[in-house]
């Protein structure tokens, strides 16, 4: 993106421990992200940014936009972002509301330990690091396979944690009881209604998701009110869509020419 | 050897463990003795919960028993025959099996018997770990303390306080955007240009 000439500007989840327990989604739409957006606007001279929010980050900039119909924003894209839980695949069946003890973890560790990160998203698909071994395996011969691999890997078993208040409203808000889709979910007392979303938004997913399936993230464009809106299921796996040589040829492509014509 | 046999066993073989770890957890995590405290690593020692809890565990077991399994397929079926185009083949069978198993897993894994179990599980492990910290941490604190070192809930607060003042430290610096930006706004207002170039012209009479 930034080849083509666009400003990138990166915020990520930092690094959490116990003492960020009290964070919650309140920070990061109301604090966290608006300062974010006028720093990008203050250090790029541009009157409005385009969102970009991956993962739960797209569930942050889509509460966010709800809330703030007048922020300066002008395009929203949403990738892999869990919006409608009830389709929110394993997590969502772990996480339910009458067997998941949340307040009691929330309790003892102040949040998620990246390490308990590690576990629950290993038990989404135990046979994966078998496979991976056995892929890298047959394909040890590949440089390019190999450094990608290497690459991918550290990335991808480099969890972090999430702060307690955070997680109790994702388990117990979002996935236990689907409150985002049910206009109920509250941030500091006010209302979330997605309906209130009017910028032109580009929802992406990926066909074999198993952390967000496609359904979870899908479900964005049946809530907004954008008219000028658009859903494009991406083959592969959650972290092939948006990153590495496939997503290199799939999405960055499709989101450049999706701003083209929606950029000034 | 078939897919779906090799598939199946290992998954009679997870669900029988967790159904044993279960019972075992159920057992012990019922009414709770009290700590024996000069006595407390041994009992530590003897009962670990936490290691058959990690559910991940169970995984690294039932993996165990697929390479095993590929090992014996290995030997009896391509050890003799150690073609290019065998080993292909056994490989390709090999990430068949792996597939079939992932797909018993999720299944497995989305019902609701498992989700009681696994909330079930971490609940009991989080009460033992409660229980056993707070037999522990005192003592903790006393060492720490006796060589002049914070305890875990000193160092929670001091981080705690940190992040206020970093919190603090950002509502600051956006109020002084926030001022910048009327400042130069009120800049660029006609009134402003007019008083800016009357003052300028008064400079010029007084120079």
């Amino acid at each position: 993106m930034a080849n083509q000439g666009h400003d990138v500007y990166l915020l990520d989840w930092g690094e959490i421990a116990e003492e960020h327990k009290d964070l919650g989604f309140e920070d990061a739409v109301e604090k966290i992200l608006p300062r974010a957006i006028n720093r990008a606007l203050a250090l790029s001279d541009a009157e409005e940014v385009t969102l970009n929010g991956i993962c739960l980050g797209g569930t942050i900039c889509s509460c966010f936009l709800a809330l703030n119909p007048d922020a300066p924003v002008r395009n929203f894209v949403c990738m892999v972002a869990p919006i409608d839980f009830d389709h929110g695949g394993l997590f969502k069946a772990w996480l339910n509301g009458k067997y998941f003890p949340t307040d009691l973890m929330v309790q003892r560790y102040g949040g998620i330990l990246a390490s308990l990160m590690g576990t629950a998203f290993k038990m989404l698909r135990p046979t994966q690091d078998a496979q991976a071994m056995s892929a890298i395996w047959a394909n040890m011969d590949k440089r390019d396979y190999v450094t990608s691999y290497k690459a991918m890997s550290k990335w991808a078993t480099d969890y972090i944690g999430m702060p307690g208040r955070f997680f109790s409203q994702l388990s117990k808000d979002l996935y236990a009881n689907n409150r985002l889709v049910g206009k109920q979910f509250k941030i500091s007392g006010r209302r979330v209604d997605l309906g209130a979303v009017r910028q032109p938004i580009l929802v992406v997913s990926a066909g074999q998701d198993n952390i967000v399936p496609p359904l979870a993230a899908k479900g964005l464009m049946d809530l907004v009110s954008s008219r000028d809106k658009e859903y494009v299921q991406l083959p592969g796996g959650r972290i092939s869509v948006f990153s590495g040589r496939q997503a290199n040829q799939n999405l960055w492509p499709k989101v450049a020419d999706w701003l083209s014509t929606r950029c000034g | 050897m078939t897919t779906e046999s090799t598939a199946t066993n290992p998954f009679k073989f997870w669900k029988e463990m967790t159904q044993n770890w279960t019972e075992a957890w159920t057992k012990n995590a019922g009414p709770w003795p009290n700590f024996d405290t000069a006595n407390m690593f041994n009992q530590f020692q003897s009962f670990n919960p936490f290691q058959p809890s990690d559910p991940y565990q169970v995984w690294q077991q039932v993996l165990k028993q697929y390479f095993d399994s590929w090992s014996e397929f290995w030997t009896k079926n391509l050890s003799g025959a150690a073609s290019p185009e065998a080993f292909k083949e056994a490989q390709r069978k090999w990430m068949e099996q792996l597939e079939t198993l992932a797909a018993s897993f999720a299944q497995a894994m989305s019902t609701e018997a498992y989700s009681s179990l696994l909330g079930k599980t971490i609940e009991q492990g989080l009460t033992w770990q409660d229980k056993f910290y707070q037999a522990v941490n005192p003592q903790t604190d006393a060492v720490l303390k006796a060589f002049n070192l914070p305890s875990r809930s000193q160092m929670d607060r001091l981080f705690e306080r940190v992040i206020g003042i970093e919190e603090r430290l950002e509502e600051l610096e956006e109020e002084n955007r926030q001022v910048l930006q009327q400042l130069k706004d009120q800049d660029k207002t006609p009134a402003a240009r007019g008083r800016a170039r009357t003052s300028a012209d008064a400079d010029g009479a007084t120079a």
